[in-house]
């Protein structure tokens, strides 16, 4: 289980989050909701350890981050916004490359299979000469080499096409709700959202995004 | 260890041939160097005719001095095809060394012991045959200073039994060894030696060290461009400690970087007949250990590549300036027991172990690494 307990994040004495608690239960998908500058993908960092809160905690299986930070990465699985591979590289390269330096080991056929299991078939083609959809699929498998029990995606399906977000968003469903993953899912797609996820987490006073999402029978926290 | 090495490998496999460029340089770029002013230095040299009428020891003597002369490029050839060839203007001015060349030397005589040829555009001609008199003069003063002390010991009936022979070698010998006319440029550490031919003489590895400077920090922008990109976000979520990975990285780079400079000092050994010693060896250890770690911190305080890139000229433009390396600067050149204090390369260019440096960098490299292990804790 995640647990964000009164998590503020401050810069430069300008408030980006104010006091942010929530939880999440395992094979849960949460949306994170909200106009940009909001804080998502500031919230997303701290939960992902990449940046700290100015104040409070985040717990995972019940270990606080302020003294577990680097213990606790082998659980969580961050794909950040911009595609975090080497474009130089082929797609299989780029699987071995990041499973060599994995908290979990995986023989080539598993790599394979992973990428397969997206739809990603193009194993040994430079990765320079894939399409966005394909580099985001990649971009995805790559973080789940390790087996993380939480799932950070920042915008995982911007500027991709339909069926590349459709393959994505059931392979994340089935990594949820097969592997009992949790999910933290940043976006403004909001159909993407509703079909998703359990819940909607809305960060921000505008309540543009809670208005759209108020009819679709979706657990909407506004904080 | 193996499995850094592995990624390392899928990154170098996909830019290969610009890092083996960059790699080969320093033992391509010296070697290229080192030929083509040695091909350009004898190019230069001004193309003069002799003519030897006698083999006697005198007159070799003097074709052999003639021949040692950084100025003049000599072909030995007959009256006939010298003065052809001067008509051609291929030879720039023709000597003749007349029989009874030896036995007017032995006699103390020195008139008409040599003729010359020269045409309109005949340059050289005045200094070459004012260098040539003046070897002919050496040869005669030499030979009537023979002759004296042999007079001198046979009239105090000395014991001493010197020849001719014994009294010029020794002549020689002492001109030599006292040689105050000798100049050359010189370049900080080139093997100077009384019978140095050349008007620059290159340090190789002074040379050398000045393009593995370049060569090193091009190398090292891996860290300013994986810094940049959007990958370096997965380095957080890997087994390795941030610390243990760029310790690694450097040290597959340091090993990568000596498997070239042992290709260097073979080639070299080689070719170039420079002297490998174990000492020697462990000099090269220690300044390719040092470079690779200050190329390294030197990076790792840039965002840009541009700029690195920059920098990198300057610091080995200045290298190269204080070292005495690229510049004939002898007056200028830096000396003194403080230059290894400022100049990193000091203690190798001078086959010395680096110590201090290597020290210095090591600190820095632990600082960095350090502070990178704590920011990413």
């Amino acid at each position: 289980m995640l647990n964000v307990k009164s998590i503020s994040k401050q810069y430069h004495k300008h408030a980006i989050l104010n006091n942010i608690s929530f939880q999440i239960k395992p094979g849960e998908i949460v949306g994170l909701i909200g106009e940009n500058g909001a804080g998502k993908s500031t919230l997303l960092k701290i939960i992902a350890t990449l940046e700290q809160a100015s104040s409070g905690d985040v717990e995972l299986f019940e270990q606080g981050y302020a003294k577990n930070r680097k213990a606790l990465r082998k659980y969580i699985g961050y794909v950040p916004q911009d595609i975090a591979i080497w474009e130089e590289l082929t797609v299989a390269e780029n699987m071995l490359f990041f499973e060599k330096l994995s908290f979990q080991s995986k023989s080539s056929e598993e790599l394979k299979q992973l990428c397969l299991d997206m739809n990603l078939q193009k194993w040994n083609e430079p990765v320079k000469t894939l399409s966005g959809g394909m580099k985001r699929k990649l971009n995805l498998a790559i973080t789940l080499i390790h087996e993380p029990s939480i799932l950070l995606l920042d915008e995982p399906t911007v500027g991709i096409d339909l069926k590349s977000k459709k393959e994505i968003g059931s392979y994340l469903f089935k990594q949820a709700k097969e592997k009992n993953r949790m999910i933290i899912y940043t976006s403004h797609d909001m159909d993407e959202i509703t079909e998703l996820c359990d819940r909607a987490i809305c960060i921000g006073e505008d309540t543009f995004y809670p208005e759209i999402l108020k009819n679709t029978g979706k657990e909407i926290i506004s904080l | 260890m193996t499995n850094i090495l592995y990624t390392r490998l899928l990154l170098w496999k996909k830019k290969w041939l610009s890092m083996l460029i960059w790699l080969v340089l320093p033992i391509v770029g010296t070697y290229f160097i080192i030929t083509i002013t040695d091909s350009l230095q004898e190019d230069s040299k001004v193309p003069i005719g002799l003519v030897i009428e006698e083999q006697t020891d005198i007159a070799l003597q003097l074709l052999n001095s003639i021949q040692e002369s950084e100025l003049v490029r000599v072909i030995k050839t007959t009256e006939e095809d010298a003065l052809y060839r001067l008509e051609k203007h291929e030879l720039d001015s023709v000597y003749i060394i007349h029989e009874g060349f030896e036995e007017a030397i032995l006699n103390g005589k020195r008139n008409k012991l040599l003729s010359s040829y020269r045409t309109d555009l005949s340059f050289a001609y005045s200094p070459v045959k004012e260098m040539i008199v003046s070897l002919v003069q050496e040869d005669t003063g030499r030979s009537k200073a023979a002759h004296y002390i042999i007079q001198l010991n046979e009239h105090y009936q000395g014991e001493n039994s010197w020849t001719w022979e014994d009294i010029s070698e020794k002549s020689i010998e002492i001109q030599q060894d006292e040689n105050l006319l000798y100049t050359a440029f010189h370049y900080n550490d080139s093997a100077e030696s009384p019978t140095e031919t050349s008007l620059i003489s290159w340090n190789t590895w002074g040379l050398w060290a000045i393009l593995s400077v370049i060569s090193t920090l091009f190398l090292s922008d891996w860290i300013i461009r994986e810094k940049a990109l959007a990958v370096s976000t997965r380095f957080s979520f890997i087994k390795p400690s941030h610390f243990t990975y760029f310790a690694f990285t450097i040290c597959i780079y340091m090993a990568l970087f000596f498997l070239f400079d042992i290709a260097s000092l073979t080639i070299f050994s080689i070719v170039l007949q420079e002297k490998v010693t174990i000492y020697f060896l462990v000099s090269l250890l220690s300044f390719r250990i040092m470079l690779t770690l200050l190329a390294f911190s030197l990076a790792h305080s840039f965002k840009s590549s541009g700029m690195y890139y920059g920098m990198a000229i300057v610091i080995t433009l200045i290298a190269a300036t204080i070292s005495g390396v690229v510049l004939p600067v002898n007056g200028f050149m830096l000396k003194g027991p403080w230059t290894e204090i400022i100049n990193p390369l000091d203690a190798f260019l001078n086959e010395r172990m680096t110590v201090l440096w290597l020290l210095i960098s090591m600190i820095l490299v632990l600082l960095i690494l350090t502070r990178k292990e704590r920011s990413n804790a």
